[in-house]
């Protein structure tokens, strides 16, 4: 199978939320090998890494591994990057001390006013150019890598020259950053926008796949809205088993963040995550022990 | 700055197009979906968010002012403090500041009651929901305590716990004898119980300051007489903490002022 050395593999995820926290603390997970926290829950409402959500992310570090999320970096702004921001970024990362730092590639305001949404870019060398060099900025300013995520999208521009996963791969090859492959949004966009998901897939970077994120999504009418609000259906299931073949064997995260389930209910998407790569690619145990880091001390 | 205003104008991109305030011509033409549909979803998707942290933020401002009068104090509110910060639960932090200084401000106490609901959003995200009954709200100015009263669920009942629940469930599997010895009279719980929507039968456990509190609301007093009724200031905090859960948990079902409808 084809391998991806640009990170560790650490396994099968699941986003850490406030309804499982206490459960998690208790010892009751079974199958989630890694958790993935979304930056700015974590900054306090003053944008300062304090409080009990801080504690429990620390608690939950102490056991296993974490990534931090962000949705806030909107890298594709015209807006100046936002230093306060970064800074409180970089620090929760020094406590944290995550497997990798990720955002999205899209742009979430500008002067000033922040929509707290991940809005699509357009395809130019012009926004390769753009994005590329905030991009550096932010990987100089972390001292490391940054992952960027591909977005879900419900418009296009006319003046986009390029296919998203032509322009994902320029990004990548000026920055060396990392890709975290949402194959939900994939499948969403390629739905909305009516290309074909596996030529996305075969068109990005195999070597830059840091992640992939697995999700649900609504239908309204004409459109696919990546809501996160259910369990992933079976194409998107069927187009990750697509993904694991093409790429080879990639560190994974289930994402539910509205109606959220039980971590039972979780623990089963991440388990047939699980099961799909152990069936298509032939992750087993054996894998995991030689691959996964080590859990943090 | 096209797609700015297309995205948060409150009139909405249908009728910006109409009235030619907007030019949506950058918009590639795909099939399936219209250029108007395809914005309507993040313009949507912008409101409705920040309405649930508005609605979850202000449950008692809510509560008080009604649903439709709650909107359209959101909406006048959005229209000039618009959110700037990464995290999007800060986007409340200067509504009373809004009311004072707006014609919401001819609403009397509306401002103190949106400074009460702000108090409780900084505890609940600072110290996490476990320690919120342990943080000290200072009580607001009596001229609110004097006109507002809480109409608690009146289906709920009280049972008094002659031992602690967990001593209770280990006498009955032998594990020790006389639970009921374990505790004194003034330590034995109350428990509220109450139905729930889905049938469950549910128990809250109060302590007795909280049971007082809640037998006093359940008489339509003013909250400032019934502060004055608990003896300790910090009982009386702690029991005012109290009430933006019991709202969430709808075990206060009403709150009537008569300035404010």
């Amino acid at each position: 199978m084809p391998s991806n050395t640009n990170s560790s593999f650490i396994g099968f995820g699941a986003g850490l939320r406030v309804p499982h926290y206490a459960e998690v603390l208790q010892g009751k997970v079974k199958a989630i090998d890694w958790f993935e926290a979304i930056s700015e829950n974590f900054l306090g409402l003053k944008e300062t890494p304090q409080g009990r959500p801080l504690d429990v992310l620390l608690k939950v570090r102490e056991n296993f591994p974490i990534v931090l999320h962000g949705v806030s970096l909107s890298i594709g702004s015209t807006d100046e990057l936002n230093r306060t921001y970064l800074t409180s970024l970089k620090s929760l990362y020094d406590k944290v001390q995550p497997a990798w730092v990720s955002d999205h590639l899209c742009w979430t305001g500008v002067h000033g006013h922040n929509l707290h949404d991940l809005l699509p870019l357009p395809y130019t060398m012009e926004t390769v150019e753009h994005v590329s060099s905030r991009i550096q900025k932010v990987q100089d300013f972390l001292g490391r890598q940054l992952t960027i995520e591909n977005v879900s999208s419900y418009l296009s521009y006319k003046q986009s020259a390029m296919t998203e996963w032509e322009f994902l791969s320029e990004i990548h090859r000026r920055t060396d950053c990392g890709l975290l492959l949402d194959v939900n949004n994939v499948y969403v966009s390629s739905h909305n926008h009516h290309f074909d998901p596996k030529e996305y897939i075969r068109g990005v970077p195999r070597k830059a796949i840091t992640q992939m994120h697995l999700a649900g999504h609504s239908s309204a009418e004409a459109l696919l809205i990546d809501t996160h609000d259910a369990p992933v259906c079976d194409e998107v299931w069927e187009l990750y088993g697509y993904a694991l073949k093409t790429v080879g064997p990639i560190n994974t995260l289930v994402e539910w963040d509205g109606n959220i389930p039980s971590l039972e209910r979780l623990e089963e998407e991440v388990s047939h995550a699980r099961n799909i790569a152990r069936d298509t690619i032939g992750i087993t145990e054996g894998f995991y022990r030689s691959e996964r880091t080590a859990t943090p001390s | 700055m096209e797609l700015l205003k297309v995205f948060t104008d409150p009139k909405g991109p249908r009728h910006l197009l109409e009235n030619k305030e907007i030019d949506l011509s950058f918009v590639e033409d795909q099939k399936g979906a219209s250029s108007i549909e395809r914005v309507s979803v993040y313009s949507d998707a912008y409101f409705l968010r920040l309405k649930e942290i508005l609605e979850n933020d202000f449950e008692l401002t809510r509560l008080v002012l009604g649903d439709a009068l709650f909107l359209d104090l959101i909406v006048d509110y959005l229209k000039t403090h618009h959110p700037y910060r990464p995290n999007a639960q800060w986007v409340g932090g200067h509504l009373s500041e809004f009311v004072g200084q707006s014609s919401w401000a001819k609403k009397k106490l509306l401002s103190a009651l949106v400074d009460f609901d702000w108090m409780l959003t900084e505890v609940t995200f600072e110290t996490y929901l476990e320690n919120r009954a342990a943080a000290k709200l200072p009580l607001l100015s009596p001229e609110f305590f004097s006109e507002a009263t809480f109409v608690p669920d009146s289906s709920a009942k009280f049972l008094r716990c002659s031992a602690e629940l967990e001593d209770l469930w280990l006498g009955r599997h032998n594990k020790i004898e006389n639970p009921s010895s374990t505790l004194t009279e003034s330590d034995k719980p109350w428990l509220l119980v109450r139905r729930g929507e889905d049938g469950r039968i549910i128990f809250y456990r109060l302590s007795d300051a909280e049971r007082r509190f809640w037998l006093e609301l359940a008489q339509s007093k003013a909250l400032l007489s019934v502060c004055e009724i608990l003896e300790e200031d910090e009982e009386a905090s702690l029991a005012v903490a109290q009430l933006g859960s019991w709202i969430q948990m709808g075990l206060i079902k009403d709150i009537q002022h008569s300035s404010l409808s």
